[in-house]
């Protein structure tokens, strides 16, 4: 269960807290306008706040409104990391490489 | 024009279902020898065009100019080349589809004007990847960073998230071979897209000049790219993973051609078959806020399951016929997955990125004629 | 006759549920189920088989080698099998004959280009003396 709530930042974004789950490092924000918010799938919430834990992160873990849950890191993501203590993943580019 | 192509569309169709391989099983026109293979993963769409398929003009249209440096063929397996060998110029199944459009909406006329767009005009779109090549980087690569992962003692949520520190060998091997896998795309769509180009030229029987099918923007949605960006004021260069996600890079880009670069990075959002897909520009509130990133497409609601269970009895081809869009497709049952309902909006889902400002909407594409693996 | 497989209803992409009573059989019924995604299995005749192997550290690596293997086969040789025969079965390394034909548009049903087996949601389990495995492909 999450720990904290999802909070509505302005009319097309959603944070998904950094205490939303443990071990998260930044925020997830996910692009979507309270229409689209109704057809998100916990699954890929929870896809953005497990990135937000990976080392190295970057401001945040951000997800656009084409989210949907996909392996690892969910369709629509967008991961930045440092190059000193950050990570590089396959998952976070997915199978269908380009 | 619209109305030019309109009556011919099921041959144009026809042809173009014909002269680009897609489907399962397909094999592509060309055969790639080892070494062929080895220049493909090295310079893309630029090893494309110096073998006679398309213009050099093509590639300023290409992110990175269809060719990303430091891929390493070295690390791609025996089984990557080996399944990547037929593959190459070959659209694939699924998602991938080759549409003729025309545009139906301008939102931004000074934009469109500048990229050579106007109401009625008809367009191409081609949406596909590095097909088996780069899924075999893939799954080679899983399997190295699962075993990293537990190496550098990184601690995981879910096994499809294992990774390396980037400067590990485990992650810039994954790099190079990636973008070996990136080189291979571009100039997989540099290949499809000069014989749609020769095609219609035939099948139209017209001139290079008057046809016009000029390469307006090819861009990648599932890539790692080290990239430069201002984090909390200052300049810091970052690995930018991007999954389902598009560069939408601001005017005044140093990585932008001399044409895009006061107008900001072109953004192809492709839809479902049945509704429209956009024509977008980034911006630099993308800069700001997500990497120089947007949206990719529509995203599915429905599973494929459940799309070909709503689509039973139905003849999707006969309904998207009714709506003036001439489908054509190798698969069983490609078309009831791939139908409208089985999709989001994908204007509600651009309306977002565009109200949100990491991207303007340009132009709205609707398809005529849909060829789909 | 107890059922092989099952097709599952999952987002996106596609799945199955297979049974076995024991491990190779699992493996076995696996990779029949995987191909009766790409193509209606009861138009593939016999006419050639292959040998696969595939190695990993643990069984979960192991079930999902075993399979992208198959799908390596059929992705780049057009190889379809229908019956598979698991011959060498431990901890870390498969071997099998797959029994099949090449895939003919001309005469075989096109089903679902399947790319990539994955481990999401991946499920492999022995209950009540029999084993049984989800798992999820990239299609």
């Amino acid at each position: 269960m999450s720990l904290e709530r999802l909070i509505r930042i302005d009319e097309t974004r959603l944070e998904v807290p950094a205490g939303y789950k443990q071990g998260m490092l930044v925020k997830g924000v996910i692009y979507v306008d309270r229409t689209l918010e109704k057809e998100l799938e916990p699954s890929a919430i929870e896809q953005v706040a497990n990135v937000a834990a990976l080392p190295g992160i970057v401001k945040a873990s951000i997800a656009m409104p084409d989210i949907h849950t996909g392996y690892g890191f969910t369709i629509g993501g967008v991961a930045a990391f440092d190059l000193q203590d950050g990570i590089i993943s396959p998952g976070g580019v997915g199978y269908d490489i380009n | 024009m619209k109305q030019d192509v309109l009556p011919r569309m099921r041959d144009l169709v026809e042809v173009l279902y014909r002269e680009i391989p897609s489907g399962v099983g397909s094999k592509g026109k060309i055969r790639l020898g080892p070494e062929d293979e080895r220049k493909v993963l090295l310079r893309g769409a630029q090893w494309a065009v110096e073998n006679g398929y398309g213009n050099a003009a093509d590639l300023d249209h290409i992110e990175s100019y269809g060719r990303i440096d430091g891929a390493d063929p070295s690390l791609i397996s025996s089984k990557a080349y080996e399944r990547g060998r037929a593959q190459q110029g070959t659209l694939g199944s699924g998602n991938h589809f080759l549409e003729i459009q025309y545009v139906d909406e301008i939102y931004d006329a000074g934009a469109a004007n500048s990229l050579g767009i106007y109401e009625g005009q008809v367009t191409v779109m081609i949406h596909t990847g590095s097909r088996g090549f780069g899924h075999q980087v893939c799954t080679d690569f899983l399997e190295v960073m699962e075993r990293a992962a537990r190496k550098y003692r990184i601690t995981l949520f879910d096994k499809e998230l294992a990774c390396a520190p980037v400067s590990s060998p485990e992650a810039q091997d994954y790099l190079a071979a990636m973008r070996a896998a990136a080189n291979y795309a571009w100039a997989n769509r540099q290949c499809i897209m000069h014989w749609t180009r020769e095609a219609l030229l035939r099948e139209l029987g017209t001139s290079p000049r008057e046809l016009g099918l000029e390469l307006i923007y090819d861009v990648a949605h599932n890539i790692a790219k080290i990239e430069e960006h201002t984090v909390n004021g200052k300049k810091k260069k970052l690995v930018v993973h991007r999954k389902g996600a598009t560069r939408a890079f601001p005017p005044g880009h140093p990585e932008l051609p001399a044409a895009y670069r006061e107008l900001g990075q072109p953004v192809l959002i492709p839809g479902d078959m049945g509704r429209a897909s956009y024509l977008l520009l980034g911006t630099q509130k993308a800069m700001d806020e997500t990497f120089g990133s947007t949206c990719h497409g529509a995203g599915r609601v429905m599973s494929r399951h459940q799309a070909i269970r709503r689509a039973k009895g139905r003849a999707i081809w006969r309904e998207m016929a009714d709506k003036g869009i001439i489908v054509r497709s190798a698969g069983r049952e490609t078309l009831a997955e791939e139908m409208s309902e089985a999709y989001k909006d994908i204007s509600d889902v651009v309306d977002v990125v565009h109200r949100a400002g990491i991207s303007k909407k340009v132009a709205r594409l609707r398809p005529m004629g849909v060829v789909k693996g | 006759m107890i059922k092989q497989f099952e097709l599952l209803d999952v987002f996106g992409d596609a799945g199955i549920r297979v049974f076995g009573k024991d491990l190779p059989e699992l493996f076995a019924n696996a990779g029949v189920g995987m191909f009766s995604l790409i193509t209606e299995l009861r138009s593939v005749a016999e006419t050639r088989h292959i040998t696969v192997t595939a190695q990993s550290e643990t069984l979960e690596g192991l079930f999902i080698a075993w399979l992208n293997e198959l799908i390596f086969h059929f992705d780049t040789y057009g190889f379809v099998g229908r019956r598979i025969s698991v011959t060498e079965l431990t901890d870390s390394r498969c071997s099998a004959t797959v029994f099949g034909e090449d895939f003919d548009p001309g005469k075989h049903e096109q089903g679902l280009l399947v790319k990539a087996a994955t481990y999401h949601r991946l499920l492999l389990q022995e209950r009540d003396g029999h084993w049984e495995a989800e798992v999820i492909f990239d299609i």
